[in-house]
């Protein structure tokens, strides 16, 4: 009966494979071979996709940097009014890193803070890696690989000056900018606050957890704000810097700007910027007083940022 | 007479904390002998700052080592000022690295006296325990480790305490709630021998990119700025490296570190610490008790040396002192009232007149008598709504995972108030039984069914 | 029963012996009276009725007992249009006792009593002088619930487990009004918690307010982040004489969308952050199908508007969006089967637009947001796609669309050896849906039409199959086994077997 032998052949290759599964566990729960072949069928027509919403970002070809800053600010390429995303915008333009800026919070990045780096989607292949986010501490080594040029000084006195910066001053400018109750309301709130979102009790809800953040890092150093303690030691810090400087037109004596400028630049634009309507200016003042740092800064403006003026 | 007041000796040095060490240091070297007193003391809150080392003169207390030179320079009209005449570049690297220091200093100390498990348990806690008298060291150090906690969460190194198994919180500081962030895994880390072990690495990357910028710095100079001077940053330095150096540690990662790849530094802090702080000070010497010696032979003991600490028997204000330090611990546990005081804090800027201090004192006394009275109310609260109401415990760790800080130091304060709870009379405890009975029989109003059942979305 | 003296004490052991065999049998004598009774009673009730069903009553009292928290005020509004002083004319013996009735119905759905309200009937003493011979009083007996009651457990939902707290507080201030207060904690909505105040209006249980507050946090793994929810609403329901039902509702809601994966798309990233959503709903619903899970014969229409952000409702995000919902279901006869064979066929089709609009007075009208759009796909909608498998796609997220056409025709057999009255069914469905985004075209309305015409661009997303129906009396749960025939590029298909649990399915 010849119309019996196909079956049994298939019945013996049915054996085989299910005692080739009994090996291995995964196999188990495979799928049958005409079941396979049915989905192997489907689906029977696929159409090109579909186009994404119209908020959705436009693809670039340059890499995204997403920083707090107003939408026409982004556009713009002007300065960002976060000190650390600030550091970075510099940082990217000195390395010569072209970039795009996209106004953003926290509640995007994947470390909690901004700013991060998003690369450059060529063509269609939106590969996982191309969606993966650069925090910013990977910012150097991405900026060498994208052809940047960093010279990164190496003298000693790096890391302790650095060490102002991300403490004594950047202590000074937590109280000054949240908990100065003056300049919070006259620059953080507008910043910060306001762009959030327009409910006034969601606005208090954020204004209450930035002070109190802003408290509770202070209050991991000490027991106590001392205010009279924070500026002082900013004051001297600025000082420092400035006797770091000298007469040099960047830091560590270097020719061109460096991560440290940009790091420097970032608390001294904030600070000399008019337009950002600073109420209680203690800390500016500290800072015009030192005649070198305030020309370090209009360098960097006009170097980096001039052409936005 | 200068008094400066300081956390106890241990370790053999003078004091167990950093910032300590510097300011006796600092006072060794700038203040003539006989000029000042050294008190070992247990309550920060005398200070204006909230902080250990304080400075009295007369009514005067100034709270932190910076705002100590500062005053030693102000009142002795310059005369008691170890960085005068430094040049400009000298004195601005003097400015940096004191904050490079105890920017980068503190987390280590941090990690190897207090957030490694094996460390704390069997050092530093017990240490603190012969300092404090009771109840102190149920509170005080639990709470000086939770600070320790905090300032090093952002170097995702709490693996080192094994007593947490929340896992490490995320590298930065925002506005995003912890409770919103994903959990991540730690288990390898915990399943390994040690955890210093499996750490290794990353501790001992911090500790050279601490000491390296520092042993650079030297050079082949005696000191860390200048050839010749003893400034506030070598007392700052001092005090660090030599609580780094000294302590002997079940995990003695720091030292070890410190020993292998910069014995310069070793050796600087070993002769500078003989010559500063004298040879090993104990803590008889401290409280100057006795040990068999007469008068006589103390007073000798006292003048031998020039290295020698001028010590005085601390006064601790009797039992209203520990007291009040306890209680205003206690408070700070309890989370919405411990964030209210901290949040009168502010206010209190360091003040330099007596006025100052003695208002925020006095100030912060009625802070401390309402905040216990409204933390016994929520502690009781608590415990009533544990009782009666079955989900609240799950509700209650929900919140302790949102709120790591808050609520970790509800269980500081929980231990504490049931260490006074077991001193209570015998009859009140009845009555509260009672209590509870009276409680049960009113249950039959509330009618709990239990069920499980499926549903749709 | 080792009794040590047997001599004195026979008889009573004897008695003993006999005891319960006789109680027994005296409490089935005494169950057979009473049963033997009550017939009587009833037959003569019935009789009774019977004859006098057209017989003129009037109603002097209505008394109910065993209601001590229940507020005078609250029952006068039910009882008073029965008393005869405020009728025009008597009733017959009938009609009062179907007005009683569906009075004692009315009691029962305010969830205040137990179960199982008992109405008795009386004539009053006719030596009260102001009785009137036609005049009857009624008693309702009624037990009043726990006014507070405490529920946990655990929820299994689609891809989702839960554990749940729950404390009612009912009758507040003894007129039905209930304080709700829920909590739970799961895989999928990470935590929970709502409060809600719910009474009824002028004593009827089909007119309602309601206010709520809420706080929750929910995973969307489909679009790789986490939503946070903070807000309060208010809402007003009521039914009409057809037996529609009506709701209108205020909502406020502070959005938080947060926690995103690390290989979140960029669409997500742009949505990232706070916004408020203050909107008005108002929702029509008709439902006349004879079973919610496997009707066989009904229809059921649902409509829902919205409308956030315009004009004086501000908040961060403006737009009108309407939904429309339909289902229909019709038995099929099958040759050879008397009556009702069990098989039926219904279809359904739902459709939604989202139309952007200007916050508050503006003119600038804002784009769609991830937590605004829609999403389509997954077992309870469009089987055959997994959870919002349909529409636009980037990287690994599906980021929701404006416009939306779904539609899906099922066949349900009852089980051959099992019967129909089992909850039990076989299935085969086929379903489509179109899941867009607007368009980017110069006015609003130009992209709105022009995407709304772009649905009957080529084939649908469909996919076909056939599986089995269990309709348990909470939810109806599907296994299907289903193949996706056409699709857009991303769109996510589900080859093979598939499992829904859920109430509302296409």
């Amino acid at each position: 009966m010849p119309p019996k032998q196909p079956v049994e052949k298939k019945a013996a290759d049915e054996q085989s494979s299910f005692s080739r599964s009994t090996r291995n566990v995964r196999d188990f729960f495979s799928i049958p071979t005409p079941v396979k072949h049915l989905f192997g069928l489907v689906p029977v027509v696929t159409y090109p996709p579909n186009q994404l919403p119209l908020r959705a970002p436009k693809p670039a070809r340059i890499p995204s940097l997403y920083v707090f800053t107003k939408d026409q600010d982004a556009m713009a390429g002007r300065p960002s009014f976060n000190p650390s995303c600030l550091k970075w915008q510099t940082f990217l333009n000195i390395a010569g890193v072209d970039h795009r800026l996209i106004s953003s919070n926290n509640h995007s990045s994947p470390t909690g803070s901004l700013p991060f780096l998003l690369p450059a989607v060529y063509g269609s292949n939106t590969s996982q890696d191309s969606l993966t986010p650069i925090a910013s501490n990977k910012f150097i080594k991405y900026a060498t690989e994208h052809g940047g040029k960093v010279e990164e000084s190496s003298s000693m006195r790096y890391e302790a000056y650095q060490s102002l910066l991300d403490h004594r001053i950047r202590n000074a400018w937590l109280y000054t900018l949240y908990l100065e109750p003056l300049n919070f309301s006259a620059v953080a709130y507008p910043l910060y606050v306001s762009l959030t979102s327009s409910n006034p009790l969601v606005r208090a809800s954020i204004s209450h957890q930035l002070r109190a953040a802003a408290e509770a890092e202070l209050l991991k150093h000490t027991s106590i704000i001392d205010t009279d303690d924070l500026y002082s030691e900013a004051d001297k810090a600025f000082e420092a810097l400035s006797i770091l400087l000298g007469e040099d037109s960047w830091f560590f004596g270097n020719d061109k700007p460096a991560l440290f400028d940009a790091s420097v630049f970032a608390y001294t634009q904030l600070l000399l910027d008019d337009e950002l309507g600073w109420k209680e200016k203690k800390l500016c003042r500290a800072l015009r007083s030192r005649a070198n740092l305030v020309q370090h800064r209009e360098r960097l403006l006009v170097r980096y940022f001039g052409d936005h003026e | 007479m200068l008094e400066l007041h300081v956390w106890g000796p241990a370790f053999g040095l003078p004091s167990l904390d950093a910032h300590c060490l510097a300011a006796i240091a600092y006072l060794q070297q700038a203040v003539p002998r006989g000029k000042w007193q050294l008190i070992a003391s247990c309550n920060p809150a005398l200070s204006p700052t909230n902080e250990l080392p304080a400075l009295k003169n007369g009514d005067i207390w100034i709270g932190g080592f910076r705002n100590i030179f500062h005053y030693l320079a102000q009142c002795s009209a310059g005369e008691w000022v170890l960085d005068a005449g430094l040049p400009e570049q000298e004195g601005a690297d003097c400015i940096a690295f004191s904050s490079f220091v105890e920017a980068n200093g503190q987390p280590l100390i941090d990690l190897s006296l207090y957030v490694s498990t094996q460390n704390y348990t069997t050092t530093t806690r017990p240490l603190y325990s012969a300092l404090l008298p009771l109840p102190l060291p149920y509170l005080t150090p639990p709470s000086i480790r939770a600070t320790a906690k905090s300032r090093t969460a952002h170097l995702g190194l709490s693996a080192l305490d094994i007593d947490s198994d929340d896992s490490s919180p995320p590298p930065s500081q925002s506005i995003i709630p912890e409770s919103l962030r994903r959990p991540r895994n730690t288990v390898s880390s915990l399943l390994s021998a040690s955890p210093e072990a499996s750490a290794q690495i990353r501790l001992d990357a911090l500790g050279t990119n601490f000491f390296e910028p520092l042993e650079k710095l030297r050079g082949r100079k005696q000191f860390f700025v200048s050839e010749s001077q003893f400034s506030s940053l070598d007392c700052l330095v001092l005090g660090y490296l030599s609580l780094m150096l000294v302590p002997e540690l079940p995990q003695p990662w720091l030292a070890q570190c410190m020993k292998k790849k910069f014995p310069s530094l070793c050796k600087w802090t070993e002769e500078l610490r003989k010559t500063v702080y004298g040879p090993e000070v104990t803590i008889h010497d401290a409280f100057l008790t006795k040990l068999g010696d007469s008068e006589l032979d103390l007073r000798l003991k006292r003048l031998r040396g020039r290295g020698h600490l001028p010590w005085k028997a601390p006064d601790n204000g009797g039992a209203i002192g520990v007291g009040s330090v306890f209680l205003s611990g206690v408070a700070d546990g309890i989370p919405v009232v411990g964030q209210l005081r901290r949040n009168t804090r502010m206010r209190q800027h360091g003040g330099l007149t007596t006025e100052d201090g003695v208002e925020s004192s006095s100030f912060q006394y009625l802070a401390v008598i309402a905040s216990v009275v409204a933390g016994l109310g929520a502690v009781a609260g608590y415990m009533f709504h544990q009782g009666l109401i079955s989900f609240g415990e799950r509700e209650e760790s929900k919140e302790s995972v949102s709120d790591n800080g808050g609520l970790g130091a509800f269980g500081e304060a929980g231990a504490a108030l049931g260490f006074y709870a077991s001193q209570m009379d015998e009859q009140v405890r009845r009555q509260r039984v009672m209590e509870e009975m009276n409680e049960t029989t009113h249950v039959p109003v509330v009618e709990v069914d239990v069920e499980l059942e499926k549903q749709g979305p | 029963m080792a009794d040590p003296v047997d001599s004195g004490d026979e008889l009573l052991e004897s008695l003993r012996k006999v005891d319960p065999k006789k109680v027994e049998e005296k409490a089935k004598e005494l169950a057979e009276r009473e049963a033997v009774h009550s017939a009587k009673a009833q037959q003569r009730l019935a009789e009774l009725i019977g004859t006098n069903s057209t017989l003129p009553v009037t109603i002097s009292s209505i008394r109910l007992i065993g209601a001590s928290h229940t507020r005078r005020s609250f029952l006068d509004r039910l009882f008073n249009p029965l008393l005869s002083a405020n009728q025009d004319r008597p009733f017959t013996l009938q009609e009062a006792l179907n007005e009683v009735g569906s009075v004692a119905t009315k009691l029962q759905r305010f969830d205040i009593y137990h179960p199982g309200i008992h109405t008795f009937i009386d004539r009053p003493s006719p030596t009260d002088p102001n009785s009137t011979v036609t005049d009857i009083d009624i008693f309702l007996q009624a037990r009043e619930r726990g006014r507070i009651s405490l529920k946990t457990g655990t929820d299994l939902g689609n891809v989702e487990g839960s554990a749940y707290g729950n404390l009612t507080w009912r009758n507040i201030f003894g007129g039905a009004e209930s304080l709700t207060l829920n909590a739970s904690a799961g895989t999928r909505t990470r935590s929970a918690y709502q409060a809600t105040f719910d009474a009824p209006i002028l004593s009827d249980p089909d007119t309602r307010a309601t206010i709520d507050v809420l706080a929750s946090s929910t995973l969307k793994p489909w679009a790789s982040h986490e939503e946070v929810l903070k807000g309060a609403g208010a809402k007003f329901s009521w039914a009409t004489k057809s037996g529609t039902r009506h709701q209108v509702g205020y909502s406020g809601i502070w959005r938080q969308i947060t926690g995103l994966d690390k290989n979140a798309s960029p669409t997500i990233r742009h949505d990232a952050g706070d916004t408020v959503k203050s909107s008005i709903t108002h929702t029509w619903l008709a439902d006349r199908r004879d079973h919610p899970f496997i009707p066989s014969r009904g229809y059921l229409i649902k409509t829902i508007s919205e409308i956030a952000g315009w004009g004086p409702l501000q908040g961060d995000v403006a737009f009108w969006k309407s939904e429309v919902e339909t289902s229909g279901a019709v038995p099929i006869p099958i040759p050879g089967i008397e009556g009702d064979s069990g098989v039926s066929f219904s279809a359904g089709l739902r459709a939604g637009m989202l139309y952007p609009l200007a916050v508050g007075f503006g003119s600038e009208t804002k784009h769609s947001r991830i937590n605004d759009r829609f999403q389509l796909g997954g077992p309870t909608d469009v089987r055959g796609f997994k959870i919002s498998g349909l529409g636009p796609r980037d990287g690994p997220d599906a980021v929701g669309g404006d416009v939306y056409a779904a539609g899906s025709a099922n066949l349900l057999i009852p089980f051959p050896r099992v019967g129909k009255d089992t909850p039990l069914r076989l299935q085969l469905f086929a379903n489509a849906g179109r899941l867009l985004a607007l368009k980017d075209k110069k006015t609003t309305s130009e992209s709105v039409y022009s995407t709304i015409a772009q649905l009957g661009d080529g084939i649908p997303s469909m996919a076909a199959g056939m599986g089995v129906v269990y309709a348990h009396p909470v939810a109806r749960f599907e296994l299907n086994f289903s193949l996706p025939l056409v699709l857009r590029r991303g769109e996510e298909g589900r080859k093979g077997l598939q499992f829904g649990v859920g109430i509302n399915f296409l």
